[in-house]
């Protein structure tokens, strides 16, 4: 008989240590961050949405993603589990919001953490600073993302205050200010009924 | 960058560097593990000596190489990628030695892939973190001082399928280890060597001015630009001082390493898209771009690019400068650089020099330019218009 378990770690000896080993040295995880993530959902919830009104409302918008073919889906998600805003261009050209949306994306936007998804879903960094600093990972096809980066910096302008977009973009997109303000008021009375469309 | 702001930096390379680094390859494979690497490299290299070279500085080694792949064009595309990993595998390699410029080292990144990961789509390993975990041994010999990609994590190659240009971004790229030696780029031409050294000046200034810089990207740069400040026109007149080559070579690499940590902005995608668009060679868009794109940054960027007068004309033209003046002198000091080595090298200054860029294509390339991934990173916003007027100035 092992004077020791670990000298036979398939004998009974072992089993009785690894269960006093995990006892005492138990798997740590960190605890959640439940208000975090729940004003990521409902900030990505609002950008989802925002952005296939916005596509459907702006010809400006519209003629950036005018080249992604029927079926090409992208999302904005926080690495690893969520939360995401998926959209999905169908047949007929409109862009629609899907909700989390697939799990490989033909463009998918990681945050790498809630830490960078906060810094740019509550307006404090420029998401091209976060992009910089590899807080904001991007996989897929590139012309498309660009396009989709310059579709989501009209939205923002769309949908926020001259301030806040000032804070978050390079430099505010040049939009004649009736289309701005009346595009603004259509999304902002849109934006409580438009929910996600089931894929 | 903001103080206290988060940054990255990432650069596992060992980097061998001098007269004799060469010498050094066999024990760097021996200490990989790799005893049958496959030499991936161009007729253009094997034809200047090159290889001979290195395989008479591992003389008296154990090196034994399994097959020498000496067919990379210089816009390497999958096909090429797909037929060097097939002799890898026939000739049951276990290791890569890139021996070559940019064209070469992307290619051999994009074979270890394959190579590893098995399959011969390498499409599906392209964009950013496609490509996790550690690749077979690969060592890297620039014979060009200008790329910087021995120290980048970055590849492109061309879709021979779909006539587009694919990116991979993934720290597995890397290589293991970089040999500077002063011989293989000796027999550089004035031309190549004032446009690769361009190109290295303007990694290290976009990468002093760009949205991802950071402390430690800062002092690789700093240093580059000063060793290219300093030696490019020394070199171009003295081709054969291998001291000053080593200087240029070690000033690529860190070029290299500063951009591939904080990345590079509008010169790079004026001269990808013209790359594309006109087949401009990289170096001479980037010597065209550099001091445009400089005065396009200048009024986000004024003071990073007033700090880079140091490195680019010394400390005492800094301090005689007054501060409101060090921009502009900056820029008039990369202008002063490019008026020599048009000079003496012939390298073009304006797209019409090139031969190869008329107006009609200036839509083309603008348009090809907002669509280029490191437009992203750059400080100020350009757009389809900011574009075009950027190449009437360079034309």
């Amino acid at each position: 008989m092992p004077h020791n378990a670990y000298e036979s770690p398939s004998g009974r000896g072992a089993k009785n240590m690894d269960a006093s080993i995990d006892k005492a040295y138990p798997d740590v995880q960190p605890p959640g961050r439940p208000v975090a993530r729940l004003y990521a959902r409902v900030a990505l919830g609002l950008v989802g949405r925002a952005f296939a009104l916005a596509q459907r409302l702006d010809p400006d918008v519209r003629r950036e993603l005018a080249d992604l073919p029927a079926g090409f889906a992208f999302a904005l998600r926080v690495h690893p589990r969520g939360p995401s805003a998926a959209l999905r261009m169908g047949a007929d050209g409109k862009l629609r919001y899907v909700g989390f949306g697939p799990e490989a994306p033909e463009v998918l936007m990681r945050f790498q953490n809630m830490a960078s998804a906060l810094s740019v879903l509550t307006f404090s960094a420029s998401a091209f600073e976060v992009y910089a600093r590899n807080g904001l990972a991007v996989s897929g096809d590139l012309p498309a993302t660009m396009a989709i980066i310059r579709a989501l910096g009209l939205v923002e302008t769309l949908l926020l205050p001259r301030f806040v977009v000032r804070r978050v973009l390079k430099r505010v997109p040049d939009i004649p200010f009736l289309r701005k303000h009346g595009v603004r008021v259509a999304l902002y009375l849109s934006l409580p009924f438009a929910g996600p469309t089931k894929e | 960058m903001k103080r206290g702001e988060y940054f990255e930096f990432h650069n596992p390379v060992k980097i061998l560097a001098g007269k004799s680094a060469l010498d050094s390859l066999p024990n760097e494979l021996e200490r990989l593990g790799s005893k049958r690497p496959l030499l991936v490299t161009d007729k253009g290299v094997r034809a200047v000596g090159l290889l001979d070279t290195l395989l008479k500085a591992a003389g008296e080694s154990s090196l034994v190489l399994g097959a020498v792949f000496d067919d990379v064009p210089p816009d390497s595309g999958t096909r090429t990628v797909a037929a060097a990993a097939k002799v890898y595998r026939e000739k049951a390699c276990d290791g890569i030695v890139a021996v070559g410029g940019g064209s070469v080292i992307d290619t051999a990144k994009a074979v270890n892939v394959l190579v590893t990961k098995g399959g011969d789509d390498l499409v599906a390993y392209s964009g950013a973190g496609a490509i996790t975990g550690r690749l077979s041994p690969f060592l890297v010999v620039p014979t060009t001082a200008g790329t910087g990609s021995e120290c980048t994590l970055v590849a492109v190659v061309r879709d021979d399928e779909r006539a587009r240009k694919l990116l991979f971004v993934s720290a597995s790229l890397l290589p293991d280890a970089a040999i500077l030696d002063p011989r293989m780029t000796l027999t550089l031409p004035p031309l190549v060597t004032a446009a690769t050294g361009m190109d290295a000046l303007t990694h290290a200034i976009e990468a002093s001015i760009c949205l991802g810089k950071n402390p430690l990207s800062d002092v690789y740069a700093d240093t580059a630009i000063r060793l290219v400040s300093e030696r490019l026109v020394h070199v171009v007149r003295n081709p054969s001082d291998t001291e000053a080559r080593l200087d240029l070579a070690v000033a690529s690499t860190m070029a290299g390493i500063a951009f591939s940590n904080s990345m590079v902005g509008l010169v790079h995608s004026l001269g990808h898209a013209t790359g594309a668009v006109c087949h401009v060679p990289h170096g001479v868009a980037m010597n065209i771009f550099l001091p445009h794109a400089l005065e396009y940054n200048l009024e986000s960027r004024a003071a990073e690019i007033g700090r880079l007068l140091l490195p680019l004309a010394g400390p005492e033209a800094y301090h005689r400068t007054p501060e409101a003046g060090r921009p502009a002198a900056a820029i008039a000091r990369v202008r002063e650089l490019q008026d020599t080595l048009s000079g003496l090298a012939k390298l073009p200054r304006r797209l019409s020099e090139t031969g190869k860029v008329g107006k009609e294509h200036h839509a083309a390339i603008a348009r090809a330019a907002i669509d280029d991934a490191s437009i992203a990173y750059n400080p100020a916003e350009a757009t389809l218009a900011d574009c075009l007027a950027l190449l009437e100035r360079a034309d």
